[in-house]
């Protein structure tokens, strides 16, 4: 090996044990509320829409991942704050799938992070065992128990044009042209994790100003 | 590949200013003789961002010299830290379809490294004021955390810094004393997280330690 080589291994060698030097942050400063994406079709006209349909229950995952549908008490609490909400922008609840201009699905999932699985070690590839040595070829393994694990919750609402099922080229295509999308960790509580859920809908709708019948109004 | 090879040429220049350095020196005391070092805790400051910007300890630096003259002194440094700074939620426009609302905290961890010149001003045995630059690279890695997630960079660059320090020898011309310095940085490190855009990073900070 040349002393360039030696010369330049060393140096980053350095570099990578200063970088073992890093301050984590405060992570506990964080306020847990969720993380709110929304996004939405410019094209579509949600001010000339009128009614809406939303569905008794909330869309989950269930036994093996199998689609199962959640409707309790906390389901119906949801559900009333989505339609208050719609109600509040001038939209009126359909009972009919086939009257309504946009139906409205709601989805929630919980995902258990479970860091027994986790193989860890990895530095976008640098620090692949391989690197320690050839010999080392056969991955990583800890000799000792990981029993750390986070839940983490997510809220989905997601709106479709049902007025476009009358345009021959969406005729069998649905077109979502609405997304709001939550997540964040839970607490097992259903009552603080219920006040996180309600408060990301809450949040949707509020970075979603463009879904109000009354938003013409002033012009 | 072009940022290697910005890398070779940094770390090649480097290689040659310490090389010339230790080169022109030609009395005859021992090599371990005209070594000195300092090690330091340090306070940083990032000026003129608002990324991962709140004033923080969480650094060290060590400069490694040879003594070329009396008065010049030229070595090698390496040092890192990291600044922090907490975000209060908002929302944050992706695109004009695209919204986000989230808190954060930033982390902005930073290793700069390479070469180092000092002009020693005066000298009683006490006290040794100097003047002084480093010049070298940049490794950064900035983050943005969110609740369950986080972005990070991992941007490289040139680093300069200029810097003015003392040597203080509690016993007159002892090997062993204090060193304290203020400096400013700059390096061309650029990143883009989020609703953050960061072209280049400045600082202001201190350094208090010991010199051997």
């Amino acid at each position: 090996m040349t002393m360039k080589k030696i010369g330049m291994y060393a140096m980053l060698a350095g570099v990578a044990l200063l970088s073992s030097c890093e301050k984590d942050p405060d992570l506990g400063e964080m306020d847990g509320d969720f993380v709110v994406y929304t996004q939405y079709d410019a094209e579509t006209d949600f001010a000339n829409a009128s009614t809406y349909y939303l569905p008794d229950s909330i869309l989950t995952a269930g036994q093996g991942m199998q689609a199962a549908y959640w409707s309790d008490e906390n389901a119906d609490a949801l559900l009333a704050q989505v339609e208050r909400t719609m109600d509040d922008r001038g939209y009126t609840r359909s009972t009919e799938k086939r009257d309504a201009d946009l139906g409205i699905q709601v989805t929630y999932l919980e995902n258990t992070v479970n860091m027994v699985g986790f193989t860890g070690g990895y530095w976008d590839g640098w620090w692949d065992p391989y690197y320690w040595g050839p010999y080392w070829g056969g991955g990583w393994y800890y000799p000792f128990p990981i029993t750390y694990q986070y839940n983490t919750g997510n809220i989905v609402l997601e709106m479709v044009d049902l007025r476009t099922a009358d345009n021959e080229a969406n005729a069998s295509r649905l077109p979502i042209v609405w997304l709001a999308s939550s997540e964040g960790m839970i607490a097992g509580n259903t009552r603080v994790d219920m006040m996180l859920v309600q408060r990301a809908i809450a949040q949707s709708f509020n970075q979603s100003p463009y879904i109000n019948r009354h938003i013409n109004e002033g012009e | 590949m072009k940022e290697n090879n910005e890398m070779k040429k940094i770390l090649y220049s480097l290689m040659i200013v310490c090389c010339l350095g230790i080169s022109v020196k030609g009395e005859a005391r021992s090599f371990a003789d005209d070594l000195s070092f300092s090690l330091d805790w340090q306070m940083n400051a990032p000026i003129g961002t608002d990324f991962a910007n709140k004033i923080s300890g969480w650094g060290m630096n060590l400069d490694a010299g040879y003594e070329i003259t009396p008065e010049w002194t030229a070595g090698l440094f390496a040092s890192f830290h990291t600044n922090h700074r907490y975000v209060g939620r908002e929302t944050i426009s992706l695109s004009p379809t695209e919204a986000l609302t989230t808190d954060q905290q930033h982390s902005a961890f930073q290793v700069p490294f390479g070469a180092f010149g000092r002009y020693y001003l005066y000298d009683n045995g006490y006290v040794r004021p100097y003047v002084g630059g480093k010049i070298g690279a940049m490794y950064a890695q900035n983050t943005t955390y969110l609740n369950t997630t986080g972005y990070y960079e991992r941007p490289w660059g040139f680093y300069v810094s200029p810097e003015v320090g003392m040597n203080i020898n509690p016993k007159r011309y002892h090997r062993y004393g204090f060193h304290i310095a203020v400096y400013y940085s700059y390096a061309t490190n650029q990143t883009n997280l989020l609703n953050y855009e960061e072209n280049g990073r400045n600082n202001l900070g201190f350094r208090v330690g010991i010199c051997f």
